[in-house]
């Protein structure tokens, strides 16, 4: 039998990052600048930058990537400094439309302006509210009233006298009763009686009938005079009225118009409002209350605030005079549609609810208009409407206000129209890839307005420029911006190394700040714990340790029924058909592995392969893939003259969940080719790969966990020096061992094996050597594959003789 | 004067006594009837009164024309006396409520004659009586107190004056001869007086009060010295308000 030991275990050495010649030169981090906040993010950056300062519209960006990897604060910062170098943005204000109240007017200022323009709008009609009333107090205007009413009643009483003269004259007497003036004839001013009037000769009573019908006539046209004649003097007193509220208006809102002298529409505004003012002057004469009016009279300041002059307030909806220099930078945490574009309020009035432009709030793209929005996409998308409202604004570059109620049609209340503010904003999402990729395929809006992308890296590459002294400041950035202590040289290396860990890879740097905080701050709790002036390595490795210790019980349940041997696997001996498979599980954001039994059964058939797991549904697809390759292999290597006539069953023995990937098909194949030549496995191994249809072995993930898990196991039975693990040689680069592990190999008592095809695995687990087909075509004697032939070509011959007999028998 | 108002609860609860033969006129006083019984603690006695010489003749029936210059005819005395009715239910319906809301004590009785006689056969000393009138004109001026010569204006024709923010004009009923007087010309106190005219004939008091279109006049002179009160009211076309002496 040829023998064959397969490659060489790896050393120590390759099984932990080695650090490049970093030329760190420092005992503390106190010592370190910090880094840019956004190193190895140079991608992202650019991208932010572009669509800050971009001029064309719909450049919006989507920032996406892992959460943790500081997307919000590298996003701000860089928003905030492009911001104060741009124009500070406009002051926007709603104010009543005289004309029409259900749409109040958006009026744009200079910034810092909406403020004044409120001041001087209350400082008018303060003044207003006491000179109107001396106005219309002084003695001039009560002159010029009294002229005219005085007009007014003197013609109607010289008439009504004329009437009573005349009737007394003519013997008439005027009487009132319910049903209005009644006439009657009078002697010596007694009314005569029915009997006296009937006693008078037909001439007296003619003529007094005839005095009557014309004081009768008299009376009725001088009565229905009066309507019209108070309506004249209404006009009068309104032409009066209105004459000397203009002198008083125009006298008070000078200041102001000379004040927004430069602004069209404040200026249109302001007429608007002396036209009502004067109109409505009225207002101004109705008095305080009686109470107002004892020994202590309240001031007259404030008056604006009350309800007959919110008709003249101004609603500042954005003032960014007090907010410093630069445009805005809006961060909108609860992006609710109302928080976006605004909401209408409503107050409730009698069981009514009512509302006015007063009651209009802004919303965040108000605030951000002329400089940056940035929001969250999931906690947008969570929200109502609010996915539909922003876009809709970013659409049409205004932000109409209306509510959730008005647009679904579910609410029918009297409510506002404001005038669209138009909008000028940038947009700055920030989400996940998942988000940035489910949105480009089902939103056709989404990339017509978002046109940029920043996606963050996960990952610093060392071998792709990636500074390693860049990364050593940024360790000391986060240790200052945590509060930790300084962390030593030795600290740093070791954060460098468990930042590796993270990425799985020994060339690469976990870009994830957010996991690199938390470990620096579980380091600082057990340098102070330990009463140490800074965090030292130790600190950092004890960090890790509890933190797998706390996540730990999962796993050590795992090992525990392993070592009772509830769970079976062997670390010793050997078996046909037998070996021991890795998996990886994950926990939140811990992940272990765990050795599992992998069987496999052979006997004559039709060449079916049985992936048991497949058959009961436990089995993921990438899983079957792996076996449906493997079963190409094998079809491929062995049944070149003759059909496969193999039936074999694979099986992950006493696993009770789904299985997936493809990284135990090596092991299957192994297993598999085991039960057909008929030659035991050294249990001893554990072997984790990915095989093609070649027999090359390919990466797999969960590397540096998988040999912990199966070393795990071994250590605690006993380490014999001959255990260790099989894995593809391409994932070399990803190991980034625990101490423990290092130490074991560096002691000569446990190994690990690298393998670039099946045949290294073979030799390793069976000391056989595979065997390449010689140039009659058939294996070597001995070899494995010669005896896989063999079995196979056995299992054909079965199979032929059965299907002859069976013909025999049809005939 | 307030003193005679004073004098006039010595032997009892003062009254003000408002009549009226319609309802719009019974209407048009009660504001004032209210504000003069509060000012006084006074109780509030309303007189609907059926004129007589309305329902004696019965020819003048078609002839009415309406207070708003209407011209009606076909009325009946059937017809008048029920509008009489129905007035007199709306006055008694209607002070009862004010008063009520007033929280003054209110009394209420019909009569048949002429309402000045009424008004004076009701009122004791110290009593005032109002003799309603609906103004045709809305927009009233002043109030108007007649006053004799040298008499000053009463208590609480000025604080009617005050609380109803309109000026008071006192008209003086003089001697012939003594217009130029400057002491005739002290009716009270100059800033509650907004003026002060000498009246030294019946005739051109009456023609005074025809053109002056009062809110209300006061009478404080001693009625025998003035024209009938009947035709200082259809001179003044408005409430008259008398302080009665007894």
């Amino acid at each position: 039998m040829a023998v064959n030991h397969g490659p060489d275990p790896l050393t120590a050495a390759s099984l932990r990052p080695v650090l490049p010649d970093t030329g760190l030169r420092f005992k503390l981090t106190d010592e370190l600048d910090g880094a840019e906040e956004w190193l190895g993010q140079d991608r992202a950056v650019d991208a932010i930058r572009m669509s800050a300062t971009v001029p064309h519209e719909d450049f919006h960006v989507f920032v996406l990537g892992q959460p943790g990897s500081g997307r919000h604060a590298i996003a701000q910062s860089i928003l905030a400094g492009i911001a104060k170098d741009r124009p500070v943005a406009c002051d926007w204000v709603y104010v009543n439309n005289f004309e029409q109240p259900h749409k109040p007017v958006a009026i744009r200022l200079p910034a810092g302006s909406a403020s004044r323009l409120r001041r001087m709008m209350e400082t008018l009609v303060d003044d207003l509210a006491n000179q109107i009333p001396a106005l219309f107090e002084s003695e001039d205007y009560q002159t010029r009233r009294r002229t005219i009413e005085e007009d007014f009643s003197a013609e109607h009483e010289r008439e009504m006298a004329e009437i009573f003269d005349d009737a007394r004259a003519r013997n008439v007497a005027i009487l009132r009763t319910p049903v209005g003036f009644s006439f009657a004839g009078e002697r010596d001013g007694n009314v005569l009686t029915q009997e006296e009037f009937e006693a008078l000769t037909d001439e007296e009573r003619e003529e007094l009938e005839a005095a009557i019908e014309s004081v009768q006539q008299r009376i009725s046209d001088v009565l229905k005079s009066v309507p019209k004649r108070e309506k004249e003097h209404r006009r009068q007193v309104e032409q009066l009225n209105y004459q000397l509220a203009s002198r008083g208006v125009d006298e008070a809102i000078r200041d102001v118009q000379k004040a927004f002298a430069d602004d069209a529409a404040v200026q249109r505004y302001l007429e608007a409002v002396r036209s009502d003012l004067v109109s409505n002057a009225e207002l101004f004469l109705m008095g305080d209350s009686e109470d107002s009016a004892g020994p202590f009279p309240v001031a007259t300041s404030k008056r604006f605030e009350e309800p007959q002059f919110q008709r003249y307030r101004v609603n500042v909806m954005v003032s960014n005079g007090s907010s410093g220099q630069g445009a805005p930078v809006v961060k909108e945490e609860l992006p609710t549609m109302a928080n976006l574009i605004g909401r209408i309020e409503y107050a409730s009035e009698m069981g009514a609810l009512v509302t006015n432009f007063t009651m209009i709030k802004p919303g965040a793209l108000h605030r951000a208009n002329g400089g940056y929005l940035v929001l969250d996409v999931r906690q947008v998308l969570s929200e109502p409407l609010a996915w539909d409202a922003l876009k809709r604004c970013l659409r049409t570059g205004e932000i109409a206000i209306y509510s959730p109620g008005e647009r679904l049609s579910m609410v029918s209340t009297v409510s506002l129209e404001p005038d669209p503010v138009p909008l000028s904003v940038r947009v700055v999402l920030i989400g996940e890839r998942m988000h940035y990729y489910l949105l480009s395929a089902l939103d056709p809006d989404f990339l017509q307005l978002f046109k940029l992308e920043a996606d963050f890296d996960d990952h610093l590459r060392l071998d792709g420029g990636g500074s390693v002294e860049g990364y050593a400041h940024l360790i000391a950035r986060l240790a200052r911006h945590a509060g930790t202590r300084p962390l030593d040289q030795p600290a740093v290396e070791s954060v460098l190394r468990e930042s590796m860990r993270m990425t799985g890879d020994a060339k690469r740097l976990t870009l994830n700040f957010s996991r690199l905080s938390d470990l620096l701050r579980e380091a600082e709790f057990w340098a102070g714990s330990g009463g140490s002036a800074h965090i030292g390595p130790q600190h950092i490795e004890r960090a890790v340790a509890e933190k797998e210790r706390r996540a730990g019980r999962v796993r050590e349940l795992g090992l525990e029924t392993i070592q009772q041997g509830t769970v079976m696997i062997d670390t010793d001996g050997a078996r046909i058909g037998q070996i021991n498979a890795l998996s990886v599980l994950q926990i939140g954001d811990y992940s272990f592995g765990k050795p599992s039994r992998l069987t496999a059964r052979t006997r004559p058939g039709t060449g079916k392969l049985v992936d048991i797991e497949r058959e009961t549904e436990l089995g993921g697809p990438i899983h079957s893939k792996g076996m449906l390759i493997l079963q190409g292999y094998l079809a491929a290597t062995y049944a070149t003259r003759a059909p496969l006539s193999l039936w074999a069953s694979l099986v992950f023995e006493q696993s009770y969940g789904g299985v997936e990937g493809d990284s135990a098909s090596a092991a299957e194949l192994i297993a598999l080719l085991s039960s057909l030549a008929e030659v035991p496995l050294d249990q001893s191994f554990a072997i984790t790969g990915s095989v093609n249809q070649f027999g090359d072995i390919q990466a797999i993930g969960g590397v540096n966990q998988k040999i912990e898990g199966f070393f795990d196991v071994c250590d605690a039975r006993g380490l014999t020096g001959r255990q260790g693990v099989l894995i593809p040689a391409a994932n070399v680069r990803n190991l980034t061992l625990r101490q423990r592990v290092v130490d074991a190999v560096e002691a000569g008592r446990f190994r690990i094996f690298p393998m670039t095809s099946v045949t290294d695995g073979i030799a390793v687990l069976t000391g056989l050597e595979a065997g390449e087909r010689g140039a009659d075509g058939v294996f070597p004697e001995g070899s494995l594959n010669r005896r896989v032939e063999d079995r196979l070509q056995g299992f054909a011959d079965i199979r032929k003789s059965f299907a002859k007999e069976a013909s025999g028998n049809a005939t | 004067m307030r003193h005679d108002a004073e004098r006039a609860g010595e032997g009892g609860r003062a009254r003000v006594i408002l009549g009226a033969s319609c309802y719009p006129d019974a209407e048009a006083a009660l504001a004032l009837a209210l504000e003069l019984a509060r000012q006084m603690g006074a109780e509030l006695h309303g007189v609907f009164v059926r004129e007589t010489a309305v329902l004696a003749a019965s020819y003048s029936h078609s002839r009415v024309v309406s207070y708003s210059g209407q011209r009606e005819s076909g009325l009946t005395a059937a017809a008048i006396s029920k509008a009489f009715r129905a007035d007199a239910r709306r006055f008694e319906g209607l002070l009862a409520r004010r008063a009520k809301a007033a929280a003054l004590v209110s009394s209420f009785r019909e009569a048949e004659g002429h309402v000045q006689e009424e008004l004076r056969r009701s009122a004791e000393a110290g009593d005032i009586i109002i003799s309603g009138f609906k103004p045709i004109l809305r927009a009233a001026g002043c109030i108007a107190v007649i006053l004799a010569e040298g008499q000053g204006v009463p208590g609480f024709a000025l604080r009617l004056a005050r609380k109803t923010r309109k000026p008071l004009v006192a008209l003086i009923a003089c001697t012939p001869g003594t217009e130029q007087d400057p002491g005739a010309r002290s009716a009270g106190p100059p800033g509650d007086v907004a003026e002060t005219r000498l009246c030294a004939l019946p005739g051109v008091l009456l023609r005074q009060l025809e053109h002056m279109s009062p809110a209300a006049v006061i009478v404080a002179a001693p009625l025998a010295d003035l024209p009938p009160a009947a035709r200082i009211q259809e001179a003044a076309r408005c409430p008259l308000v008398i302080q009665s002496g007894g």
